[in-house]
């Protein structure tokens, strides 16, 4: 995955203020000193629009983790490429043996299969990351527009395409089978209104329809 | 000051691109894949989506730095 350091940090910052030469490289420095040193004395630093650093002791001895959560917005903000994407509950008759299948079958190292965990534990992340240009090339349905760089990255993001598609037309079968119990409701109503009203308006015709030409219901003349 | 910083980082992030500071750590984008869930209460599967997530790797001058002192 490609970095930036701190002369990158130092070159936006200086585009954005008037720094003497090599002034912009200790600003960011210095940040990052200040933070390494209230960790050490506090244990707890907060930074707002970045989030929390925290000394979390381990259960041994002499273990002690450093933990960074990102505030709520920043984690919003770098999963914006993935915001569409909502849990979705599968029904019952949802199968996803046909999804394992044709994912492996991909040869593209398993990376997108699905796996079947019990309760929320974490999935294993993979260290790939996707450009943000994920939105959009699903809006056009194509892939030619967006030059992705890695060909890793494009793999990911092409799988987690198809995963989506495959996802809606699962979807999709499940509202087609609504649609067909709900036309099959409404065609039995419209005969039972119908039968209703034939008995209602013309019962000497039913009459008829049944017992041949000449009812028994009539007298004989 | 640090607000304009923390703006910068996050354009980087938002490349999808780690930033790697000498001396501190490497915050870096990480992908989560998509995974079907089990609610444990109604037993109902859950597909979660794909999810990109910021992590913080402390260099390990950070880590030792942090060690609980001697005595």
């Amino acid at each position: 995955m490609k970095a930036e350091g701190i002369e990158h940090l130092a070159a936006m910052l200086e585009q954005k203020f008037e720094f003497a030469e090599g002034e912009a490289r200790r600003v960011v420095e210095t940040f990052f000193q200040v933070i390494a040193d209230n960790l050490d004395t506090q244990k707890y630093v907060k930074i707002k629009g970045l989030g929390v650093f925290k000394l979390i002791d381990g259960e041994e001895q002499g273990m002690r983790r450093i933990v960074f959560t990102p505030e709520q917005m920043l984690k919003e903000v770098v999963n914006k490429p993935f915001s569409h994407f909502e849990p979705v509950t599968l029904n019952d008759g949802v199968e996803l043996g046909t999804l394992h299948m044709e994912e492996t079958n991909d040869g593209e190292s398993g990376a997108g299969m699905v796996t079947l965990e019990e309760g929320r534990e974490e999935g294993n992340s993979l260290g790939v990351v996707v450009k943000e240009g994920g939105e959009e090339k699903q809006d056009e349905g194509g892939l030619s527009s967006v030059q992705a760089t890695e060909e890793a990255v494009k793999n990911q993001e092409q799988q987690s395409m198809r995963i989506k598609r495959r996802e809606q037309s699962l979807i999709d079968k499940e509202e087609r089978d609504g649609s067909m119990f709900f036309v099959i409701i409404v065609l039995i109503g419209v005969l039972a209104v119908v039968l209703a009203l034939v008995f209602l308006l013309a019962p000497e015709w039913i009459e008829k329809v049944v017992y041949g030409s000449v009812s028994p219901l009539k007298p004989l003349e | 000051m640090t607000a304009v910083l923390v703006g910068v980082m996050v354009d980087v992030w938002q490349e999808g691109e780690a930033v790697d500071i000498d001396d501190f750590g490497r915050f870096e984008v990480k992908k989560k894949l998509e995974r079907v869930t089990i609610q444990p209460d109604t037993r109902k599967r859950v597909l979660v989506p794909p999810e990109l997530s910021l992590h913080f790797v402390p260099c390990t001058m950070l880590k030792n730095r942090m060690k609980p002192k001697e005595g």
